[in-house]
C-alpha cells in the first residue's frame, strides 16, 4: 500500500533503525533528536498554597455552591494548575503588548451594524426554554431581601 | 454495494448524487442505517435526526429531479458538534445543564453547511463545553475510538472525529479551541482542519473561549476538508471577530505544486515524552515531503514550552465568564427546591456543570479576580504575543511548518481522568498554534501499534490553500488516509 | 448642611440613547412594549450568541462627547463587567474599563453664586439591563428583558460638586445639553435618564476626604437633591459623633425620605473586568468625529449668548430659557410670532413652567404650541382677556391644546368692562368685607388687593382690571360716607387667596 510517484516507500510496519537518522541522509535534514525535557516534568511539578478560604471566595463570585470535599479537592488541583501556569513567570514580559485579539491586522477596527431593525424571536420562542415564566416574564425566586430595592434591609 | 458508499470521500459521493449516478435519499438510508448499527458501539452522537436526513436528502433529490442548481455537499451526509446551535434541534455542549436547550436559531456554519446540500445526520458528542482532550467528560457517556473501543477518540470533538472514522459520517464540523479538532481527528486517522481566527463565524457556536474558538472541520480526506472549509467559511456580519475576506478557493489550489515549498520543522515540538511510534510517524512524513520537493528544514521556537500554561490560564479566564450565563434564569437547569434567587444559582449551577468544567471556571475566576488579573491573565496575553510574533517571524523563513499533532496515539479510556494536568498536556503540540490563532491542519501519518498518528501541518494567518495544498500531497504521496479500523470486522455483518 | 464639614459630590449618570435598535442587536429599542416582545438570542444571552455594534450607538456617543467638549479617543475598547443578576442575562454586562470612548470636558451651570464649571472625567457606551418586577408576584421576581441592550452612555463628573443644589444644577444642564444634541430624551420618570452619586466629606480645612458613599435609586431631580441632602448630613453626623462613615452602596428610600445599605456583604464587588474578546477594539477616525462635530445642532451656550446679548435678556432667563430643546424652541417660535422677548421670557418662564410642574408634564407631553401662546398673550394685548382669565386660558392650552379666542368663549372667559355688569359683584364684595374695606379707608392701599381678588373669583376672572378696581374705590368711599362700624373678621390677610 501507499506508494507514491514511483519509489516505493515503506511506510507502515516497516522495521527502519532509525527513521530520524534515515529522514536526515535522504534529505539532507536535520532532524532534532530529542527535544526539552519539560513535558514529562510538568505534570510531576509541585504546588501554590491556594487558601480555603480563597477557594471559597472564588466559588461564591462563580456561583459555584461546592460543598467542603470538593471545596478541598478544588484546593488541591487548583494549586497544582497554578504551579504548573506559574512557569509563565519565568519570561520577562516588560514592555510586550499583550494580544487580546489575534485578528490583529487582518481586522483593524471593530465592525459597525446600521441601526436597522430586526424581527425579534415571538414571544413563545423567547420563553420557550424558560424553567418558568409567568405573564410573558421570566420568574426567578426572590432575591434576598438585603439585595432588593424596597426591601427593609436598611433598617 | 453499501460499503462503496460509507467510506467515499465527500466530494465523490457530492459528484454522484449530481450525476444522479445514487440518489441522496439512498446514500443518507446507508448511512443511517450505518449509524444504527455502529452507534452502540462508538456513542458518538448525543442526538441523531433521522428525519431531517431523510427529508434534507429528499430535498437534493428534488431539486436534482428538476434541473435546479444544487450546492457543493448535496447529498453529503455530515454530523455536526453539539456546540454548535441547531435550530429547532436540542443543542447541549455535552452538559447536564443544556441537556433540554432548543435553539430557537441556527448557528452560521451550520447553516452554510446545509446549504450548500448537506444532510444533517444529528449532533455529535464532546467534552462538556468542548473541556476536554478525550470526549470523557461528556456529561452524558464516553465515545469510544474506532480503532479501538477501549481507548478515547480525543477531544473535544471526539464525537465528529469518530464517527467520520467509522464512516458513519462523510465529513463533520467539530470546534478547535486549542486543539479539539486537530487532537481527535489524528486520534482517529482522519483529516481535522483548524482554520484561522476569524476565518468561521462563530456565531452559534457555544462558547468557550472566545478568543481561541474556531470552527474546524473534521474529514476523511485533505479535498474533503477544502470542500466542506468553502462551504462554511467567509465573512459573516453576525461575527464582530469574523476577517473581512470571503471563502479561500482551497479546492483549486489542491492540485498546485507545492516543490520549492519551505517546511520548518520546529525543534521544540519533539518532546521527550513524545511517544516513539509517533515520533517515527511524524518522521517519516517529514522525509515523505521532503521527498515531494519541499524545502525541509529545522527551526527553533523558543517559547513553545509556555503556551501550555498561558493556555490554562487564558481559556479559563475567559470560559468562566462565557459559562456565567448558565444561571438558570433564561434556559437551562434550574435546581428546585431554592431557597432564594442566589441558592438557585449556586445549585443550579453545582448541579449542571461536570467537575472539570467547574475546575476550569474557578481557575478562570481566580485569574480575572482581583489582585491576580496582572500576574496571570495580563502575563498570558503578553506571553501570547512572543508566541505569535515567533510564528511571525518562523513565517518569514518558512511557507509551512510541520509538527506532530499529540504526543500520543490514543490512550485507553479513564487513564487521564483523575489527573486534570496530565489531561491538559494532551494539547500541548496544538495550543501554540490557537494562541497564534494560525490555521493548522492534522493529516493521518500512519499507525503505530494498530493506532493512528497525525502529522500536523501549519500555515500562516489566512493561507489555507497553501496549507491544504502541502497536506494533499502528503495524502496523495501515502495514502495514509485510506487506512480504516476494522470495525467491519466482527460487528458489522448480520 | 453644617459648616463644620463640606461634601464632595461626584455624579454617574446614565442616558439611554435614542436609537432604533439596542447597542449589540437589531431588537427595536423603544420603550413600553409587552414583556419579552423585543428581545433575540443576542440580548437574551443565548448560548452562541454575539455582539455587533451599532453604528448609530456609537454616532450618538461621539455627538454627546463633543457637546460636553470631551476628547474623543482615537482608539477604545469593549470590557465585560461580571456580576450575576436576574436582569443581566450574561452575567456580564459590556461595557467600556481602561480605554472609554472619550475622556475630558466639562459642564457649566448657574448658580445663585455665579456661573460654575464641573470637569466630566469619561464618558462612556454600555448595554443596559432588563427589568425586574417585585409587584404582585408571591413566588419571585418577573424579569422583562426589553430594556436590556439598549445602549447607554455613563457619563462620571469629576467629583467636583460643592453640595446637594450644584448637583441638581449640574445635572439640569448636563440634561439640557445632551437633549440639544438629540441623543436622548432623558427622562428620569422613564429611567432614559439615571444617576448614581459618590459622596464623601471632609472636615472643613483639612486636606484628608472620608470614605466613599455610592448613593443609587434617584429617580427624579428632586430626589437626587433630597437624597444627597439626607446624605451629606448623615455623615456629617456620623463624624460629628466621632465615628467613621462606612465606604458603601446606599439606596435612597423616596417614600421614607432616607439612605440605606444595600447588597449584603457577603460578596465584595469584584467586577473582573476583561477585555471583551468578541469585540476588537473600536478605531475612531478624526475625519468622522469632525463630520459629527459639523453636524452639531447649536448648543445651550451659544443660544445664551444670542439671548442675552441679541435680546437683552438677564442671564438667569437665558439659563432657564435653555434648559430644555422643547423650551428653548417654544421660546423661538413664540417670539417670531410675538416679536416682545421680555414678555415672552416671562410668560415661559413663569406660568409655562408652573402650569407643567403643578401637571407633572414635560412639555413635549403638552398641547402646547408657539401659535397657542402668542394668540393668547395678543389676546391679553387686545383686552380681550384679563391676566387672571390668561392663567385659566393657559392651563386649557397645555392640557388640551387649541386655538385661543375660541377657547376663550367656549370657557367664558372673555373679560368683562362693562361697569353695569360689574356693579353687582362690586356691591356684594364690599357688603361682605367690611373690616377689610375699613382697612382700606384707614389708609392700607394693600387691601384693595384684596378684594380685586374677590371680584375676581365671582366673576372666574373675566373682570377687567381697571374697571373692577376703579368700581371698588367709587363703592368703599360710599361706604366711608355713610358710615359703618367694624365687621366681623374678613379671614385673612390682605392680598391672600
Amino acid at each position: 500500500m501507499r506508494s507514491a510517484q514511483g519509489e516505493p516507500r515503506p511506510l507502515l510496519g516497516h522495521p527502519v533503525a532509525d527513521p530520524l537518522v534515515r529522514a536526515r541522509k535522504r534529505a539532507g535534514l536535520r532532524l532534532p533528536g530529542s527535544g526539552p525535557a519539560w513535558y514529562n516534568v510538568a505534570g510531576g511539578g509541585g504546588s501554590v498554597a491556594v487558601s480555603r478560604e480563597t477557594v471559597e471566595h472564588i466559588a461564591v463570585l462563580a456561583r459555584l455552591g461546592l460543598d467542603p470535599a470538593e471545596a478541598g479537592e478544588m484546593e488541591r488541583q487548583l494549586g497544582a494548575i497554578l504551579a504548573y501556569v506559574g512557569k509563565l513567570r519565568e519570561l520577562d514580559t516588560e514592555g510586550v503588548e499583550p494580544t487580546f485579539h489575534v485578528l490583529g491586522r487582518l481586522l483593524p477596527s471593530l465592525p459597525l451594524r446600521p441601526d436597522e431593525p430586526l424581527p425579534p424571536l415571538s414571544p413563545g420562542a423567547a420563553l420557550a426554554n424558560a424553567p418558568a415564566s409567568e405573564r410573558g416574564c421570566f420568574l426567578v425566586p426572590p432575591v434576598i431581601p438585603e439585595e432588593a430595592e424596597k426591601g427593609g434591609g436598611g433598617g | 454495494m453499501e460499503e462503496g458508499l460509507w467510506y467515499l470521500p465527500a466530494y465523490v459521493l457530492a459528484a454522484r448524487v449530481a450525476r444522479r449516478e445514487v440518489s441522496a435519499a439512498e446514500v443518507a438510508e446507508v448511512h443511517l442505517r450505518r449509524l444504527e448499527r455502529l452507534e452502540p458501539l462508538l456513542q458518538a452522537f448525543i442526538t441523531t435526526t433521522p428525519e431531517a436526513a431523510l427529508e434534507a436528502a429528499r430535498r437534493v433529490d428534488l431539486a436534482l429531479g428538476r434541473g435546479d442548481p444544487v450546492g457543493p455537499l448535496a447529498g453529503v451526509p455530515a454530523a455536526v458538534k453539539d456546540n454548535l446551535c441547531t435550530l429547532g434541534v436540542r443543542t447541549t455542549a455535552g452538559s447536564r445543564i443544556l441537556e433540554r436547550f432548543v435553539p430557537p436559531y441556527e448557528s452560521t456554519a451550520t447553516a452554510r453547511l446545509w446549504r450548500a446540500g448537506a444532510v444533517p445526520l444529528g449532533k455529535t458528542n464532546l467534552d462538556e463545553f468542548a473541556m476536554g482532550s478525550s470526549t470523557e467528560n461528556s456529561a452524558f457517556f464516553p465515545t469510544r475510538n474506532p480503532w479501538d473501543l477501549g481507548r478515547v477518540p480525543g477531544g473535544s470533538s471526539g464525537g465528529s472525529a469518530a464517527a467520520v472514522a467509522a464512516g458513519l459520517a462523510a465529513a463533520a464540523l467539530g470546534s478547535d479551541t486549542g486543539g479539539s479538532v486537530r487532537q481527535p481527528a489524528a486520534l482517529c486517522g482522519v483529516v481535522g482542519l483548524k482554520p484561522t481566527y476569524g476565518l468561521v463565524s462563530r456565531f452559534g457556536l457555544i462558547a468557550f473561549a472566545s478568543s481561541l474558538d474556531q470552527v474546524g472541520v473534521i474529514a476523511r480526506t485533505v479535498r474533503d476538508a477544502a470542500l466542506v472549509l468553502a462551504a462554511i467559511a467567509g465573512h459573516d456580519p453576525l461575527d464582530s471577530t469574523s476577517a473581512p475576506v470571503g471563502p479561500p478557493d482551497c479546492e483549486s489550489a489542491l492540485d498546485g505544486e507545492v516543490e520549492g515549498l519551505r517546511l520548518g520543522v520546529p525543534r521544540e515540538y519533539w518532546l521527550e515524552g513524545l511517544e516513539e511510534g509517533v515520533r517515527r510517524k511524524v518522521a517519516e512524513a517529514i522525509e515523505v515531503l521532503a521527498s515531494l520537493g519541499m524545502k525541509v528544514e529545522e527551526c527553533s521556537l523558543p517559547h513553545t514550552e509556555y503556551a501550555l500554561p498561558a493556555y490554562y490560564i487564558l481559556a479559563p479566564a475567559e470560559a468562566s465568564s462565557n459559562l456565567a450565563r448558565y444561571d438558570g434564569v433564561r434556559y437551562g437547569h434550574r435546581a428546585s427546591g431554592a431557597s432564594d434567587l442566589n441558592d438557585m444559582y449556586c445549585r443550579s449551577r453545582r448541579e449542571g456543570f461536570g467537575a472539570e468544567v467547574k475546575r476550569r471556571v474557578m481557575l478562570g475566576t481566580y485569574a480575572l479576580s482581583s489582585g491576580y488579573y496582572d500576574a496571570y491573565y495580563l502575563k498570558a496575553q503578553k506571553v501570547r504575543t512572543l508566541i505569535r510574533r515567533e510564528f511571525e517571524q518562523a513565517f518569514e523563513r518558512f511557507d509551512v511548518l510541520a509538527t506532530p499533532t499529540s504526543p500520543t496515539t490514543a490512550f485507553p479510556l479513564g487513564e487521564r481522568v483523575a489527573d486534570p494536568l496530565k489531561m491538559y498536556l494532551s494539547d500541548v503540540l496544538t495550543v501554540p498554534v490557537s494562541l497564534a490563532g494560525l490555521p493548522a491542519v492534522s493529516v493521518p501519518c500512519g499507525l503505530s501499534g494498530g493506532l493512528p498518528v497525525g502529522l500536523q501541518l501549519i500555515a500562516p494567518p489566512l493561507a489555507e490553500a497553501r496549507l491544504l495544498r502541502a497536506a494533499s500531497a502528503f495524502e496523495q504521496a501515502t495514502g495514509h488516509h485510506r487506512a480504516r479500523p476494522a470495525l467491519d470486522g466482527g460487528v458489522d455483518r448480520r | 448642611m453644617t459648616s463644620e464639614f463640606e461634601p464632595v459630590i461626584g455624579l454617574e449618570v446614565h442616558v439611554e440613547l435614542s436609537t432604533r435598535t439596542k447597542a449589540f442587536c437589531g431588537c427595536p429599542a423603544t420603550f413600553g412594549a409587552p414583556p419579552n416582545t423585543q428581545v433575540c438570542p443576542v440580548c437574551l444571552g443565548l448560548p452562541g450568541s454575539l455582539p455587533v455594534l451599532n453604528l448609530k450607538a456609537v454616532e450618538y456617543a461621539i455627538r454627546a462627547a463633543l457637546a460636553l467638549g470631551c476628547q474623543v479617543a482615537r482608539v477604545c475598547k469593549f470590557d465585560r463587567k461580571n456580576y450575576f443578576y436576574p436582569d443581566l442575562p450574561k452575567s456580564y454586562q459590556i461595557s467600556q474599563y481602561d480605554l472609554p470612548l472619550a475622556t475630558g470636558g466639562a459642564v457649566e451651570f448657574l448658580t445663585p453664586g455665579g456661573r460654575k464649571r464641573v470637569g466630566i472625567r469619561r464618558l462612556h457606551l454600555e448595554e443596559d439591563t432588563g427589568k425586574l418586577l417585585h409587584e404582585g408576584v408571591e413566588s419571585g421576581s418577573l424579569v422583562d428583558f426589553n430594556r436590556c441592550g439598549v445602549p447607554l452612555l455613563e457619563i462620571v463628573s469629576e467629583p467636583e460638586l460643592a453640595s446637594p443644589e450644584d448637583a441638581r444644577l449640574y445635572l439640569t444642564a448636563l440634561r439640557s445639553l445632551i437633549q440639544f444634541t438629540g441623543v436622548s430624551d432623558c427622562r428620569m420618570e422613564r429611567g432614559s435618564l439615571r444617576c448614581d452619586a459618590n459622596v464623601s466629606l471632609r472636615p472643613r480645612g483639612s486636606r484628608e476626604w472620608g470614605a466613599l458613599v455610592e448613593v443609587k435609586n434617584m429617580n427624579s431631580f428632586r430626589s437626587v437633591k433630597a437624597a444627597l441632602e439626607f446624605e451629606v448630613s448623615r455623615q456629617a453626623r456620623v463624624l460629628s459623633a466621632g465615628g467613621r462613615v462606612a465606604r458603601e452602596t446606599r439606596h435612597w428610600d423616596e417614600a421614607r425620605g432616607v439612605t440605606f445599605p444595600s447588597r449584603s456583604k457577603e460578596e465584595a464587588h469584584d467586577y473582573r473586568y476583561f477585555p471583551e474578546p468578541d469585540l476588537p477594539p473600536l478605531r475612531i477616525e478624526p475625519e468622522w468625529v469632525e463630520e459629527i462635530r459639523a453636524g452639531l445642532p447649536e448648543l445651550p451656550e451659544a443660544r445664551r449668548r444670542r439671548l442675552v446679548s441679541g435680546l437683552g435678556l438677564p442671564e438667569y432667563n437665558a439659563w432657564v430659557l435653555t434648559s430644555s430643546p422643547a423650551l428653548a424652541r417654544l421660546f423661538d417660535e413664540t417670539l417670531r410670532l410675538y416679536p416682545d422677548p421680555r414678555e415672552v421670557s416671562n410668560w415661559v418662564m413663569g406660568d409655562v413652567l408652573r402650569v407643567l410642574n403643578a401637571r407633572r408634564l414635560e412639555l413635549e407631553e403638552s398641547k402646547l404650541t408657539a401659535e397657542g401662546l402668542a394668540g393668547m398673550l395678543r389676546l391679553i394685548d387686545r383686552g380681550l382677556i384679563s391676566g387672571r382669565a390668561a392663567k385659566a386660558l393657559l392651563e386649557a392650552l397645555v392640557v388640551d391644546g387649541g386655538e385661543p379666542a375660541r377657547l376663550v368663549e367656549e370657557l367664558g372667559l372673555t373679560q368683562v368692562s362693562d361697569p353695569a355688569a360689574l356693579a353687582g359683584v362690586v356691591r356684594e364684595v364690599v357688603a361682605q368685607n367690611p373690616s377689610t374695606v375699613a382697612d382700606y379707608l384707614s389708609g392700607k392701599e394693600k387691601a384693595l388687593t384684596f378684594l380685586m381678588g374677590q371680584v375676581m373669583k365671582r366673576t372666574s376672572g373675566r373682570a377687567n382690571p381697571e374697571v373692577a378696581a376703579r368700581l371698588l374705590r367709587d363703592a368703599m368711599a360710599g361706604e366711608g360716607r355713610a358710615g359703618s362700624g367694624a365687621g366681623p373678621d374678613s379671614g385673612g390677610e390682605a392680598g391672600g387667596r
